[in-house]
Parts: structure tokens; C-alpha cells; sequence
């Protein structure tokens, strides 16, 4: 496999020292655009991320980039590479101008006024000029949370690795942030990892549900939406009221709990058709791995 | 109640968990056991009878380890109250209906018993040591009893209470500031008391109160008490707790806790939320028309030019941060306060504040603290990206791994090398209060060649620790762990080879007249060796690199493993290479021929040579001859020719020393060669031809002067100037009696006799000269010309000389007198006192013994190249012996004191053509050293007098109690440290009795006595009260006599103690209450008074000094008068 951007993940498996197994066999074919990852909690997604951003070794199966071994060869994917972790904290008595070019030069700009014009055109691409001056420690979660993507695109990756990357910002900048990972998505693989399903069912052309440490499920949003055309079925009872056998999930509303569940024809007179969305597709894999019926507001 | 007990139970339960318990414990323990089974002050401590689990160590180390066990607590004392925030659970757990209060008093109890429990690690290495023993890894001759009680009796009095103190503290600052820089805050600062109270009040003996009190362990108070302890007392003493200590446990218990009581009923529930209401919103948030900027291009990487950068960007974080001017500016300002208090106020003093000597000092008072530092700054470094998420930002950053490693471990460098400097500003600072002004090179040189390669050892293995262990808590203590190690290495050397001086700088001391020429090549290889030492760690720290989320020690085994072939091995490799090779160059150069020697090659060499030589005949004698010295500066060697004339030796066999690095190349007698016996250090000449007649006997040397040396002493030739004494390049006849190992548990080691062999007198060496005899020629001559003192000489009585050469023209010269005085060019002033000094003494000596002898030139000699002396007619002064101290002031009175001493010895040495037998020394120190108390008191005044008086009792009672050899008879003390002041004081006291002229007739006596053969304590005896002898050169005796009250009609009631040293124990004597009432008027004779007869001290008037009425020491003086 040498395609341009291409990222392969085969058969990829991971158990920490106090014996959970993170992956348990992770294959993954990933091509230029935006790509999801979704799963709950401690499904694997960031053992999976730091994994393919070459911060931890796997116990065994293969990463290639661009048909080149990156478990042989990390720093041909670190060239390449954009990593936003999760969490990033307050770095002290720096400012952000500074943080920032010290990564540029870290990501191979050395050349100083190279450095400085990618630094200033990042910082003005994630709205922080203004603030560029100013310490880190001072920025607020959504500042910080725009520095770390300012720092991710950095030499404009081919691999942008983003987790949870809206986490903490306003709507306004979410929609803005949305953009630019769309754009930059045109040439660059944009590994997506997030809980709000609605970020992957917008912006995603393919996805991938991970939980367990396994990939449940594969492909584009419509695809994966597709089989349920037809067999979902939602019904809105009081909150002491029995729920539903088998339902795929719950959702608190002003009469009650609504829950939706996945039948051939409705169960009753009671319940409605329900128009299946990639959050039905999500719960559905999770209750076949076994997972109870989780409430919407849970799952998202 | 419950809630509290809940609480502190569940606080000690999180403050167990997690590594910092038990590596505190196993790290002390280690570090203990190391310390109390190889270092050789423990170990002659030992062999004395002090076990190493004895009380004197246990309260030792339970008090003295505070001061990095202050920064564990800090870090657990902040845990109370950061634990939650970090976990980012603070306003979950403060939003609970729970009493503040009480919940941070509960976490502070639940602390406190770890911080005690902590606090207690010393004990488990005392407790450990018997274990070692019964596996065979030390010797049950060295362990005493499982010291259970002094364990206890110093958790409770010494460790707890500073626990809860310091504890208190830190908690109180933490809350106050919001984070653990709080708490390191008050741990720094109780350090600096720490060491504040030992390097400066404690050392510069200024005062006992303030240094009892001043820190919070009490550390200062213990050292001193058990300092002055004897053999007996170190070995099964309890501490006593008396008022001073008391004060102090109330002082660092009620008071701490006052503040964090204050501090907990001001405390609100915003006090322990974030601090993160600098945060803010600042930037537009919905700007539509941004500017376009387009990415920039990139051009090909350098990953050197990456490496400069992050180098650059960690050294400018590190240094536009407030923090660490403030710790710098700290560190100068401590140094030159430390340097004030030791040179000025020191009761020794006042010393001029000569870079030479405040360079000397200063690093002893500041190294704690600059080894604090670089730990500090470079765990910070070190962990610098360790923020939620930008670890895994920059470890996914294509750099390679040296780009991270090399350029936090160069920023950390870079200022390590700047910190190392600090306490040269101190000393550029004070130089310009010195006479000779401001000194900057020297300084600089000293900090950047010396020092900085040192701080580089230690900045790099704490660099190690933090790449190697993930959690910091653990990382930190480990890392302070090893600074108090190294700060303690660096005062007792416990580790003392050269090989093995890890953050110890090169030991030189620079001195007017040589520069820094003695130790240039030293200082390059040995810097070399300890960079090649830093380049090793360095590759260490490159392999055990955290790049990425935490592995298993196994995979990081491996990754470090996969690394050895990359850049960072060969970095090993190379740094390896490079250790090993100028290793060997210091290894030949100063154990092979320099003089580094270790206590056990010491004493190997001493008990071979008593086994094989025949010390029981070999008597001589001679009337004199010739010497002759030719210097070859370019090779480093000497050749001399040692003649004698007229020589008897009626056992057939003539002892003598070589010289250090000396080697015999022929003998001859009466010109044919003669058979000798080399062994060791010592030579024996058949001499069967001249067994009944004299004859006439050559001995050729050649010394190789090229080796290295180990301690601040310089070598006597440089490449540059040669500063010799007649020892250093000719042999010493006669057997050496100090020689011999006198330690009974040492020569029992060795299968020697009980006591060593008893040379007839007739066979011993001179006391200091070289040869006896009364006529003697000698010449220098040195292979390159240069400025001097006299290069031949001629001697009327034994054989010694020293000359002074340089190459340079550094030689600044003042007469008086007929007397020149060789000097540097800083140093006028201080040789026209000299010159009167001189004049002054010699002078009164000669006017007490009716001649002294005559002084044609003064040497200003290196600093540490032995003690003032005199050669033939050359008053050799090293620099640290009289140059530096003002011109008033108690430093100059001991000045004038010592030369007196040297004139009279030399004296009194020649007149009784004196060998070193047993009880020769009373004459040198005893007599000698009466006469120049007595000329300081004619000259001076009682006040000088009694002032130096003063610091005598003092220095006798800690040289007593640090004697590294049994203290029996001062006849049998030979050179021990206590001996010499010992025998002026109780000479003193005789001669007090005995009258100024009756005391000066006596010993003329004894000398033409000794002369004639008859030994010096059968001449003593001869001459004055039988027991009087017998006090002068038995066991030391103390007294301790005060003035109680002073009554309304003017007379006093006394208080009068007397002690004598048995089996290394000061024993109660039965006392004749009787004391000496000496008058400061000269025309009134002392007087024998009974201390209970008070009315007979009453109503004398004037001002009179009460001393004992046998000869004896007065322990304190200040409450005789």
C-alpha cells in the first residue's frame, strides 16, 4: 500500500501492565478527509490515538503511512504529523507566541523567520494574535484549547490526530474550529475522536464505533444509518412506567422518558416511527457488546 | 470527634500510597549505611570505641537529616491540601457540608503522622546495621547495642516536634499561597536556617544561644553538644535536654503552630479553590475579517540549529522567571553575610576579605544552598512539558530524541554554570572591602574552572532522576536525597579517592605568590574527567528518555536498550572513553605520585614498616655537614647531596625518611659505597664500619616532584615557583616516632605489640629539623632564574632550611630591622606588622630566655604549605597563618602568639639538641608556648591575653573530643591537635604559680639537661615538683572555676571542678578547692586562694583572673574574672 495519505492500521493490540487490554485488534483503513472515532468511555480511543501518534508502542499488529512501517520508522509519521491530546493544561510562565515557536522549531522549523511567519499565521488562524503575548497560564480552557490546535496544524500536517477537540469551546468557535478542520481536511487525514456524535455525523465522511477495545462498526454515516431505515421505533412513558424490553436507549423529556427501540414493525400503537440517526447506530452497537441501554444525554 | 479521626486516618491512608515512603526510607537507610561504614572519620571513631549505631551518631543523624528531610515534608504537608485540586475534585470536596476547619486540621494530624513516621528513617539503617553484620558485611566489632532508647528519645524530643513545626508551616504557607512553592518556600528558608546555624554560628563559634535555637531541628544544638563530647559519652551518652534545647522544641512547636491555627480561622473556602483567577477571556470572539495569512514555507530542517534553540528557550524561560533572580540574588547575599560572620565577627578574627580566602569560605557556607538550587531549576527543566497534554504535544513533534534530551540537559547546564558563579559575586563584592581591591579573574576562575564542572555532576544526575522516574514527588526527594549527600561528601569526604569526588570540586587553593599555576593541569584534567562523568549520565538520561505515555519499566528496558546504538550510546561510549583516560591520568598523578593516601594505605604502610625494621638500635650522632639542592623546574625533579660530618652511629645502622617521591641513588661512607635498606618511606644504612669511630657519610636523592596534589596544600614545585622546605628534598635521620600506629584496636588489626617500640632517644629523629648537629652549610640551586629568597645559608644548630623561588617577578619585598620580609604585592601593610610582630616577640623571648634566635627573612608562603615555622633563619608564614588578619583584633594576637611560640621552640630545640622522644614536645608546646602567652600579656595587656586565653580553652576542649587517636598522656600525644594548646595552658598555670623568672630558670634547666642526654621527663622532674611533672605530662586535666555571686561587701563565693581524661572520658577529680588568683597588676604576685575562703578574693581590687591551681585547662575563662 504507497497511496498518498493513506493510513493503515492492522490488527493493532495493547494490554497495560495492570492488565486491561486497551486494543484488542484494531484494523483501520483511513484516506484523506475527516475521519471518526466514536466510543465511550475507556472504549480505546486515546490508547488508540497515542498509539498512532507514535507516543506509546503497541504489544503487536502494524501502523503504516503511506506504506511506510511507523512503528519502525516513528519519525517519518512525526514529520507528518498534527497531535491535539484531550486535556491540555496551563504552561507557566511562558506566553503563547513563544510556546508555539518553540514547537515550530521542534517540528523542524529552525529557519527563525520561517518560524516566526508560521507562528503568526497559526496564532491568527485560531483568533489568539491578540492574546500572543500574553502566559499561557492565563488562557482560559477554550484560549488553551486553541493554542493546542494552533500547535497541532504546525508545518500543516498530512495526519491531524485531534481528540476531543471541541471540548471547552463556545459555539461560535466550535463552528469556526469545524471549518477549519474541513478545510484542512481536503489533502490531510483528520483522525476525529469524540462524544458528540453530532460533530462526527456532520463533519465525518467515514467513522469507526470503538468500544472494548474492537471496532464495532465501519463506514460512512449513511451507510451505517442505512439499515435501520424503518426499524426504529419511539415511545414517550411516565418515569415510573416499566421501560420497554430491549430498548437501545432513553431520553428524559418534560412527559418522561422516551426510549427508542429497534423492532420490524412498531410494538404497539403507542410507539412512533423514529428517523435513525448515527446515535441510534452508536447505541445499537452498544447493546450488542452487551452495554445497557444508556440514556442519550449519557451517551453524548 | 469522629469526623477528625475519620479524616486523619483516611489522610495518612492517601499519603502512604505511592513510592515517597518507602524510597525515602530505603534511600536514607542506604545513604546512612554508606556513610556510617566508609567514611573514615566514622571509622576512626570506631576503632576508638564509638560504634556506628552509637548514640552520638543516632542523634546525629535523626537531627542533622532535617535538612533535606524539610522538603519531603513540604511536599507532604501540601498534600492536604493540593491533593484535591489536583485530582480537580476541590469544588466537589468544598461544596460538602463539612467543617473546613476541622477537615484541614484532620489532614494536618493524618500528615503528621507520616511526616514523624518519615522523620523516623534513620532508625531503620541503625536497625539494619546489626543485619548487615550477622550477613558478614561489617564487622560486630564495629556495632554496638541496638540503640533502641536513643532512637526513641530522638523521635520524640528531635524529629516529631520538628515535624510538627515545620509541618505546621508548610501547611500554613500552602494555604496561603495556593501551591506547593509555598511550602518549598518555608522548607528553603528552614534550610537556610540549617545551615545558617552550623556554617555560621556553630563554626564561627559566635553564639551558642542563637545557633541552639535557630533551626528547627535542633541540629546546630546537637552538633555542638555532641561535639564536645568524649570517646565515653558518643558512645552511650542520652542527649541531655537541657534548658537550650527545650527552648528550642517550644519555640518550633508552639510557635508554628500558632501561625497555622491563625491561618485555619482565617481560612475560607475560596483560599482552597483554584488560583486560576488570572484566566481570562481577553481575545474578540467573533471577528469575521481576519487577516490571511498563508502557512509558511519550510526549508531544510537542522536539528543542531533545533538543538541551540530549545537549549536557548529552556535557559530564557528559566531565566526571565522571577524565582530565579530572587534564589540567586539570595545566594550572593547569603555568601557575603556568611563571609561577614566568618571573617568578621568570627571570634578568631578579623580577617581581611581577600578573594583568596573568602573564595575558601564562602563555598562552605553557600554550597547547600547552590546545590539546593541547581536541583531545583533543573527538576523544572527537566520536567518543564509536563502539563496536562503538552508532553504528548511535543513528544509527537518529529525532533528527535537528542533535540529533547540535549537541550533541556544544556539549559540546565547553562545555568548551573551561572549558579556556580554566584558565590564568586559574593566574592568579587567583598574583595572590594580587602586592601588589595577589587578581585575579579580570580574569583571567576575558581567558580568556572573548579566549581562549575562539579555543579555540572550534580545538576546532570538530578536531570538523570527526573528523566528516569515519572513521579516528581519521588524524583525530587530523591534528588535533594543525593545533594545533602554531596553537600556532606563535600565536608567529610566520604567518599575520598579522587576517582570518586563526585560534585567536589578540584581541591585547590589559590595564594598571592602562586596563582593559580599548582593546580592548572589538576583543574583541566579534572574538570575533563568529571564533564567526561556528566557526558555519561547525560547518555543515561538520553536512553531512559520518557518519550510518549508511561511504559513498564520492562518496555523502557527495551526502548533503552534499541537506543544504545544511536547517538546517544555513542555519547556514552565517547564520555566513557574520556573518563577512563583522564581517570588514569589523576590516578597517576595523585595516588602514584601525589599525596593522596587513604587511611587504610596509611596505616598498611605504617604497621609494615614497624614489622620490618629494627627500631630498638640506631643511635646517632653528628656534628654537622653539608646539603645541597639542585631544582630542575622544566622536569619537575630535585637532585640533593645530604654530607655529614663526624658521624657516631654506635648500633652500626643509621633510620632516616626519604622525602616524599624521593629516591636514594647512592650512599657512601668515608667515599665507598655503602649497603641500604629501603622500605617504604624508610631507609637503613649499615653503618658496622663506623660503629667505633666517625665517619663521614653522603647520601644522594632524587625526588620526582611531578605528582599532584590531592588537598588544597600545593605541591612545593610548580612550574612556575617552587616554595621547598628542607624535608621536601632531603632525608630526615633518625627514627620517627608519630610514625607508628597508636590506635590499640588498629594495632591489634595488624598483629602489632600493645604499645609501639620504644627507640632509645639517641636513636630518634630531630623534633623538626632534619639532622642534628650544630654546624651546617647548604645551597639551592634551580635550574631557571628567578626572583628569591636566600639560596644558601649556614646554621648553627640542626639542620633546616626552606627558600622561596619565582619565576615571575611577584615578589614584593619590606625591611625592618635588618629583617626582609618576602611578600606579595597585595600584602605591604600586612608585612610591616609582621615586622613588628617579629621584632616584638623575638625580643621578649629572648629577654625570658636570656636568646632567641635570629630572623633574617620572612617568607610569605602558599596557603596550607604547612604551619609557621622557622627554617634556619627563615620565618616561613603561609598565607592563611597570619596575611590575612587585620590589624587589630583577636586574629592578630593569635598571630603574635604563634610566632612567639615558633621563636622560643626553635630555641629551646637547639639548646637541648632535642629528639623526639616522649615528653620532648613539652618543651616546644608547653614551654614555649607559656613563654609566648607571657610575652603576648607583657606586650599586650591582660585583656589580650585572656582573650586568647579564651579561644585556647575552647579549641583544647573540641580537639579533645574530636581526637582520632586515644587520648592517654600528652607525653604520648606526639602531634595530636589538642596536644599543643593543651601544654601552653597547663604550662601557663605552672608558671602562674612558679613566677614569670622562677618558670624561665627551670626551663633553662631542663633544656641543659636534656642536652646532656638526660630524657625530658626524668629533666622535668629533676627540676620541679615531681607531681607537677607528672601533670604537665600525664592525661589532660580541665577545670571549670566560676565566680558564683558577688556579695554586698564585695567579696565573692567560687565554684571550683576539676577533671582528668581516663579511658576516653572526662573523670570527676577530687579537687583541693584551691584556685590561682592571677592580679592584671604585674607588681602583685598570684596568689593561692581556697575557693571557699572568700574573703580572702574579696576586696583585693584591680581586676584578677582565677585559674586552676595544678596545671590544668579552664574550660571557660569569661566567668573567671
Amino acid at each position: 500500500m504507497t497511496d498518498e495519505n493513506t493510513l493503515m492500521v492492522r490488527g493493532l493490540k495493547k494490554t497495560y501492565g495492570n492488565g486491561v487490554q486497551a486494543l484488542k485488534g484494531v484494523d483501520l483503513l483511513i484516506k484523506p478527509g475527516l475521519y471518526g472515532l466514536l466510543g465511550p468511555n475507556g472504549a480505546g480511543k486515546s490508547t488508540l490515538m497515542r498509539t498512532l501518534a507514535t507516543l506509546q508502542p503497541p504489544d503487536s499488529g502494524s501502523i503504516t503511512f503511506n506504506g511506510v512501517d511507523v512503528l519502525k520508522d516513528p519519525d517519518y509519521l512525526r514529520s507528518r504529523l498534527g497531535y491535539l491530546p484531550q486535556n491540555i493544561g496551563a504552561y507557566p510562565g511562558v506566553s503563547g507566541r513563544s510556546l508555539l515557536k518553540r514547537i515550530a522549531a521542534l517540528k523542524g522549523y529552525t529557519n527563525k523567520s520561517e518560524r516566526e511567519a508560521e507562528a503568526e499565521h497559526l496564532l491568527h488562524r485560531v483568533n489568539l494574535h491578540d492574546a500572543a503575548d500574553r502566559a499561557v497560564a492565563t488562557y482560559s480552557g477554550g484560549m488553551l484549547r486553541r493554542f493546542g490546535i494552533a500547535a497541532a496544524f504546525i508545518g500543516s500536517p498530512k495526519l491531524l490526530i485531534v481528540d476531543e477537540p471541541t471540548a471547552g469551546l463556545d459555539p461560535t468557535e466550535r463552528r469556526r474550529f469545524h471549518h477549519v478542520l474541513a478545510d484542512f481536511a481536503a489533502d490531510a487525514i483528520v483522525l476525529l475522536s469524540t462524544h458528540i456524535i453530532d460533530d462526527v455525523e456532520n463533519l465525518c465522511a467515514r467513522l469507526s464505533i470503538l468500544a472494548k477495545g474492537r471496532i464495532l462498526a465501519e463506514g460512512a454515516p449513511a451507510e451505517l444509518i442505512a439499515p435501520f431505515d424503518g426499524r426504529l421505533w419511539t415511545k414517550t412513558v411516565p418515569n415510573e412506567s416499566q421501560a420497554p424490553e430491549n430498548a437501545l436507549y432513553e431520553t428524559p423529556t418534560s412527559e418522561g422518558l422516551r426510549y427508542v427501540v429497534e423492532r420490524d414493525a412498531a410494538p404497539d400503537e403507542s410507539y412512533v416511527s423514529h428517523k435513525p440517526r448515527l446515535e441510534d447506530v452508536y447505541h445499537h452497537a452498544m447493546q450488542r457488546i452487551g452495554n445497557t441501554p444508556a440514556s442519550s444525554a449519557e451517551a453524548a | 470527634m469522629k469526623f477528625l479521626l475519620e479524616q486523619t486516618w483516611r489522610e495518612i491512608q492517601d499519603q502512604l500510597r505511592g513510592p515517597l515512603v518507602p524510597i525515602v526510607f530505603l534511600g536514607v537507610a542506604a545513604f546512612q549505611i554508606i556513610m556510617l561504614t566508609s567514611a573514615e572519620y566514622t571509622q576512626e571513631l570506631t576503632v576508638l570505641g564509638v560504634p556506628v549505631n552509637s548514640p552520638y551518631w543516632v542523634y546525629r543523624w535523626s537531627a542533622g537529616q532535617a535538612i533535606w528531610m524539610y522538603f519531603v515534608w513540604a511536599w507532604i504537608f501540601s498534600r492536604p491540601v493540593l491533593r484535591d485540586r489536583e485530582a480537580v475534585l476541590q469544588e466537589i470536596v468544598l461544596s460538602a457540608p463539612i467543617p473546613l476547619n476541622m477537615l484541614v486540621l484532620a489532614r494536618y494530624l493524618g500528615a503528621l503522622v507520616v511526616g514523624a513516621f518519615v522523620g523516623a528513617a534513620p532508625s531503620l539503617g541503625f536497625l539494619l546495621l546489626p543485619v548487615i553484620s550477622a550477613f558478614g558485611g561489617l564487622s560486630s566489632d564495629l556495632i554496638g547495642p541496638t540503640p533502641f532508647m536513643h532512637l526513641v528519645w530522638s523521635a520524640i524530643f528531635l524529629t516529631t516536634p520538628a515535624a510538627i513545626g515545620v509541618g505546621a508551616l508548610c501547611l500554613a504557607a500552602t494555604i496561603r499561597m495556593r501551591s506547593v512553592s509555598g511550602a518549598f518556600a518555608v522548607s528553603a528558608l528552614a534550610a537556610l536556617l540549617w545551615v545558617f546555624g552550623v556554617s555560621i554560628l556553630n563554626e564561627g563559634n559566635i553564639s551558642p544561644i542563637a545557633a541552639s535555637l535557630i533551626d528547627a531541628s535542633s541540629y546546630p544544638h546537637v552538633a555542638r553538644v555532641t561535639d564536645g563530647w568524649t570517646i565515653q559519652q558518643k558512645a552511650s551518652a542520652i542527649l541531655p535536654l537541657d534548658g537550650l534545647l527545650l527552648a528550642n522544641r517550644l519555640l518550633w512547636v508552639l510557635a508554628p503552630l500558632a501561625a497555622l491555627s491563625f491561618v485555619l480561622v482565617r481560612m475560607k473556602r475560596e483560599d482552597l479553590l483554584s488560583d486560576r483567577a488570572t484566566t481570562s477571556e481577553a481575545t474578540p470572539r467573533n471577528r469575521t475579517n481576519l487577516p490571511v495569512f498563508q502557512p509558511a514555507a519550510k526549508s531544510a530542517t537542522s536539528w543542531l540549529a533545533a538543538t541551540l534553540q530549545e537549549t536557548c528557550w529552556h535557559a530564557a524561560v528559566s531565566l526571565r522567571g522571577w524565582g530565579f533572580w530572587l534564589s540567586y540574588a539570595f545566594i550572593v547575599i547569603v555568601g557575603c553575610a556568611s563571609v561577614y560572620m566568618r571573617l568578621q565577627v568570627a571570634p578568631d578574627g578579623p580577617f581581611y576579605t581577600y578573594a583568596h580566602l573568602t573564595e575558601i569560605v564562602i563555598i562552605g557556607a553557600v554550597l547547600l544552598f547552590v546545590l539546593i538550587f541547581i536541583a531545583s531549576f533543573t527538576g523544572m527543566i527537566a520536567r518543564r512539558d509536563e502539563r496536562m497534554g503538552f508532553k504528548e504535544i511535543v513528544d509527537a513533534t518529529p525532533a528527535p530524541l537528542g533535540v529533547h534530551v540535549v537541550g533541556k540537559a544544556f539549559a540546565a547546564m547553562i545555568l548551573t554554570v551561572l549558579v556556580a558563579l554566584a558565590p564568586m559575586v559574593s566574592v568579587v563584592l567583598l574583595s572590594l572591602a580587602a586592601p588589595a581591591g577589587l578581585a575579579v579573574l580570580d574569583p571567576f576562575i575558581f567558580g568556572g574552572l573548579l566549581l562549575a564542572p562539579a555543579m555540572l555532576q550534580v545538576c546532570i544526575l538530578t536531570f538523570f532522576l527526573h528523566c528516569f522516574i515519572k513521579s516528581p514527588g519521588t524524583a525530587y526527594s530523591l534528588s535533594i536525597i543525593f545533594v545533602f549527600f554531596a553537600a556532606i561528601n563535600h565536608e567529610q569526604e566520604l567518599l575520598g579517592h579522587p576517582l570518586a569526588q563526585f560534585s567536589i570540586p578540584v581541591h585547590a587553593a589559590q595564594s598571592e605568590l602562586t596563582g593559580w599555576t599548582p593546580w592548572l593541569e589538576h583543574a583541566y584534567v579534572g574538570g575533563l574527567y568529571r564533564l567526561a562523568i556528566v557526558g555519561v549520565i547525560l547518555a543515561f538520561a538520553w536512553l531512559f528518555w520518557r518519550r510518549g505515555v508511561a511504559m513498564a519499566m520492562k518496555e523502557r528496558l527495551t526502548v533503552a536498550l534499541g537506543r544504545v546504538p544511536g547517538m546517544g550510546g555513542a555519547i556514552g561510549a565517547a564520555s566513557l572513553l574520556t573518563m577512563v583516560a583522564t581517570g588514569v591520568i589523576i590516578h597517576t598523578h595523585t595516588v602514584e605520585l601525589g599525596d593522596y593516601t587513604s587511611m587504610r594505605q596509611d596505616n598498611d604502610k605504617a604497621a609494615r614498616l614497624e614489622k620490618k625494621i629494627d627500631a630498638t638500635r640506631g643511635a646517632f650522632t653528628v656534628a654537622g655537614g653539608k646539603a645541597f639542592v639542585f631544582v630542575d623546574v622544566a622536569e619537575a625533579t630535585a637532585r640533593s647531596v645530604m654530607e655529614l660530618d663526624m658521624l657516631e652511629a654506635p648500633d652500626g645502622i643509621l633510620h632516616g625518611d626519604l622525602p616524599r617521591q624521593g629516591r636514594i641513588l647512592g650512599v657512601k661512607i668515608d667515599d665507598s659505597d655503602a649497603e641500604v635498606d629501603v622500605i617504604e618511606d624508610h631507609f637503613t644504612i649499615d653503618m658496622a664500619r663506623c660503629a667505633d669511630k666517625r665517619c663521614s657519610l653522603t647520601i644522594n636523592l632524587e625526588i620526582d616532584a611531578s605528582g599532584w596534589s590531592f588537598e588544597e596544600r600545593p605541591m612545593w614545585l610548580n612550574k612556575t615557583s617552587a616554595w621547598m622546605r628542607a624535608s621536601d628534598v632531603l632525608p630526615k635521620l633518625g627514627l620517627n616516632p608519630t610514625q607508628y600506629l597508636r590506635v590499640p584496636a588498629v594495632r591489634r588489626q595488624y598483629g602489632l605489640a600493645e604499645t609501639p617500640p620504644n627507640a632509645p632517644t639517641a636513636a630518634l629523629a630531630p623534633l623538626s629539623a632534619l639532622a642534628p648537629g650544630e654546624n651546617w652549610t647548604w645551597s639551592v640551586e634551580f635550574s631557571e632564574p628567578g626572583e628569591t629568597t636566600p639560596l644558601s645559608g649556614t646554621i648553627d644548630g640542626p639542620l633546616d632550611f626552606a627558600v622561596g623561588w619565582s619565576k615571575k617577578a611577584v615578589f614584593a619585598r619590606t625591611e625592618g630591622d635588618g629583617v626582609i620580609v618576602v611578600h606579595g604585592k597585595r600584602r605591604s601593610m600586612a608585612a610591616e606588622t609582621i615586622l613588628i610582630d617579629v621584632s616584638d616577640m623575638r625580643n621578649c623571648v629572648a629577654d625570658i630566655l636570656g636568646a632567641a634566635p635570629d630572623i633574617s627573612t620572612i617568607a610569605q608562603a602558599p596557603r596550607f604549605l604547612g604551619d609557621l615555622s622557622l627554617h634556619g633563619n627563615l620565618l616561613w608564614a603561609p598565607e592563611e597563618q597570619g596575611w590575612d588578619v587585620g590589624f587589630e583584633g583577636a586574629g592578630r594576637l593569635l598571630r603574635r602568639v604563634e610566632i612567639a611560640r615558633v621563636i622560643a621552640a626553635r630555641h629551646l630545640e637547639t639548646s637541648a639538641a632535642l629528639r623526639d622522644e616522649e615528653g620532648a614536645r613539652w618543651l616546644t608546646s608547653g614551654a614555649a608556648g607559656w613563654i609566648a602567652l607571657e610575652c603576648l600579656r607583657s606586650i599586650d595587656g591582660s585583656e589580650a591575653w585572656r582573650t586568647v586565653l579564651d579561644l585556647k580553652g575552647v579549641d583544647i576542649t573540641a580537639e579533645l573530643g574530636a581526637s582520632r587517636v586515644p587520648v592517654t598522656r600528652f607525653s604520648q600525644a606526639f602531634d595530636a591537635d589538642w596536644a599543643k594548646p593543651y601544654a601552653a595552658y597547663s604550662t601557663l598555670v605552672w608558671a602562674e604559680g612558679a613566677g614569670r623568672n622562677g618558670a624561665a630558670d627551670v626551663i633553662r634547666q631542663i633544656t641543659t639537661l636534656v642536652r646532656s642526654g638526660r630524657p625530658t621527663p626524668a629533666a622535668m622532674r629533676d627540676t620541679m615538683e615531681v607531681e607537677i611533672a607528672e601533670t604537665l605530662l600525664g592525661p589532660p586535666s580541665a577545670s571549670s572555676i566560676a565566680i558564683a555571686a558577688v556579695k554586698p561587701d564585695g567579696s565573692v563565693t567560687l565554684t571550683a571542678q576539676r577533671w582528668v581524661w581516663r579511658n576516653g572520658d572526662w573523670v570527676e577529680a577530687e579537687a583541693s578547692g584551691d584556685v590561682l588568683q592571677s592580679f592584671d597588676d604585674k607588681n602583685r604576685s598570684p596568689l593561692i586562694v581556697n575557693a571557699d575562703a572568700v574573703s580572702v578574693v574579696a576586696g583585693n581590687g584591680g581586676t584578677f583572673t582565677l585559674l586552676p591551681s595544678t596545671p590544668a585547662f579552664e574550660r571557660t575563662l569569661t566567668d573567671n574574672i
